[in-house]
């Protein structure tokens, strides 16, 4: 089964074609990172299959049960930590329910705080624990680790993957990452032009990062974003001196 | 050290002699600490003010003028600074007492020293006198009574008429565009100027006044509810509906929680404004109530019971006040302090 599927989605802010008869299957539990440079229409086919943006032409389905991180935490600063988790739950699951999603990331003994004492990360955690708390089939992550800073974002990542084995939902990770899209996905998509540009299978990758096919991958990305000018641009060197 | 009470914590290199010129500082990467200040230099420096205070965590005089005398300096900042010792601790409540007592005060002194003819202005104690009498003769505390609950009815339909029209005008277009125009207008007009139509319209007895003061405390509801609304965060709108909260929920735990600083600025507002109100639709034909008191008392010259009803007043404006005051610290603790 496949937990997402697009069907020539297109979608356009005046003359300007932001997605362009685009297709895409997530198979059910796949993690997938879509990169793709800043006002490439990234994060509106991520609100399009969040439901936020509506389709005009194509067709998409998606699980009922999905829940977003956005790139700010959008607490509500005027709710306790454990209630922001909970919100929208049944009233009889909430307080077991939260505060088990809360140990989850790590913020148990933070259940009662108010959001705004919160330092970015561990307002982003909490963020994360309310969209897990609903068991979503589809997880929709968009550019949720942008504004931490770069030892927060490593616990961010490893806390993510370690959330996604347990929890199994299908993922569609909205980045400019390069890194972080290879760390974390099974696939990397690349979005050019309004259109999926690129596939790159990263399953087995990312557990040997000296496998030269790493930074092949690496490389190919970021020449895909308009990046070659830096020393990965010639992934044939780098594969001839590991090799 | 040429200063040693200003600059006890300061520790300059050592070219920086008294009296040296501060442009002839050389550049401080050259000074290392092995140069610092000698100790014979720097003991009787201490030894001239208490220990204590030692380490206040000002910038020196002369470090704050042109950058090129601060060039080289160094300050110390530490805990328990000599700002917190100096100053005597006082109750918040008694620092904000101590102008009102001391306008009584002069109220008082010149009450006695017959500044002025105590026919124009009783001295306070006089004042306060009346009130025991006005009170035991059960006088006002019958008609206070009367006019609380007018106010209060008053300012409770009228708040919750504001609070719903803001909230809607503030979150459905449709609605703006039909009634915004209208308030707005409604607004620019001195609404005790309809008190004698409503008198026309609805005779002498309790609606009007009621009417009256609903619509004086409506509108300010109205205009600060609005206002907070349009101020909500659409981020987090958006956020609510996509966890699934229906439109009511969304009102209770996204829209007014967000707009509540402005509410509460228009509660405050209102209630202060259903206390005016009250005292002009009092004026007509009451039967009771501080309006009637205050007509009485007029045509009597009775200046002493005139004065007791502004204190009532004041009281009531402040107790308000405070009530408001204590339901912002509750609905806002979110803030922090």
């Amino acid at each position: 089964m496949d937990a997402v599927t697009v069907r020539g989605l297109r979608r356009a802010f005046g003359s300007h074609v932001v997605l362009d008869r685009l297709d895409l299957t997530i198979a059910d539990s796949e993690f997938v990172a879509l990169v793709g440079r800043s006002g490439g229409g990234k994060t509106t086919l991520l609100r399009t299959l969040a439901g936020l943006d509506p389709v005009s032409e194509g067709s998409v389905e998606v699980p009922a049960l999905r829940s977003v991180v956005f790139q700010e935490p959008r607490l509500l600063p005027w709710r306790r930590v454990w209630q922001n988790v909970s919100l929208g739950l049944p009233r009889s699951r909430r307080r077991t329910e939260a505060s088990q999603a809360l140990a989850e990331v790590g913020l148990a003994d933070h259940a009662q705080a108010w959001p705004l004492t919160l330092s970015g990360g561990e307002a982003q955690r909490v963020a994360l624990a309310r969209a897990l708390v609903r068991e979503p089939e589809l997880l929709l992550l968009d550019e949720p680790f942008g504004a931490l800073d770069a030892l927060t974002r490593i616990h961010m990542h490893a806390l993510v993957r370690q959330l996604h084995e347990r929890h199994r939902p299908a993922v569609l990770l909205v980045t400019h990452d390069v890194d972080e899209a290879l760390e974390l996905a099974d696939r990397v998509i690349v979005l050019r032009d309004g259109r999926l540009d690129e596939e790159i299978e990263t399953r087995e990758l990312f557990d040997d990062r000296r496998d030269p096919r790493f930074e092949q991958a690496r490389a190919r990305l970021l020449g895909l974003l308009g990046v070659t000018d830096t020393h990965v641009a010639d992934p044939t060197a780098v594969a001839d001196t590991r090799a | 050290m040429g200063d040693p009470g200003a600059v006890a914590t300061v520790t300059q290199p050592e070219d920086a002699a008294p009296g040296t010129p501060p442009a002839a500082v050389p550049a401080n990467d050259t000074v290392t600490t092995a140069d610092a200040v000698p100790a014979a230099d720097a003991v009787p420096a201490n030894d001239a003010v208490p220990a204590n205070d030692a380490v206040p965590a000002t910038v020196p005089r002369a470090a704050v003028g042109s950058p090129a005398a601060a060039r080289g300096r160094r300050v110390t900042f530490s805990a328990g600074g000599a700002d917190r010792r100096r100053r005597l601790w006082v109750p918040s409540l008694v620092r904000r007492a101590i102008v009102p007592i001391l306008l009584v005060g002069l109220w008082q002194l010149g009450s006695s020293s017959s500044w002025w003819s105590t026919e124009v202005l009783p001295a306070p104690w006089d004042v306060a006198h009346e009130f025991v009498t006005l009170w035991n003769n059960g006088q006002l505390p019958s008609n206070l009574w009367v006019s609380v609950r007018r106010a209060l009815t008053g300012a409770a339909i009228g708040i919750a008429v504001g609070l719903s029209l803001g909230v809607a005008v503030g979150l459905w277009r449709p609605v703006e565009e039909a009634l915004d125009a209208t308030l707005q207008m409604l607004r620019t007009i001195p609404f005790l100027v309809i008190l004698p139509l409503f008198i026309l319209w609805f005779g002498v007895d309790e609606t009007p006044k009621i009417l009256i003061i609903t619509i004086g405390t409506a509108l300010p509801m109205y205009i600060n509810t609005m206002s907070g609304v349009r101020t909500v965060d659409p981020r987090l709108l958006e956020m609510g509906r996509q966890f699934g909260l229906n439109r009511l929920r969304l009102i209770a735990t996204v829209v007014l929680p967000g707009a509540m600083p402005s509410i509460l600025t228009g509660v405050r507002y209102s209630l202060g404004l259903s206390w005016l109100a009250l005292v002009v639709a009092e004026q007509i034909n009451a039967q009771k109530g501080l309006g009637l008191l205050i007509y009485n008392a007029q045509s009597l010259f009775q200046t002493k019971i005139l004065m007791v009803v502004v204190v009532v007043y004041a009281a009531l404006g402040l107790i308000t006040d405070v009530v408001v005051r204590i339901a912002e610290r509750r609905l806002l603790a979110w803030r922090g302090r």
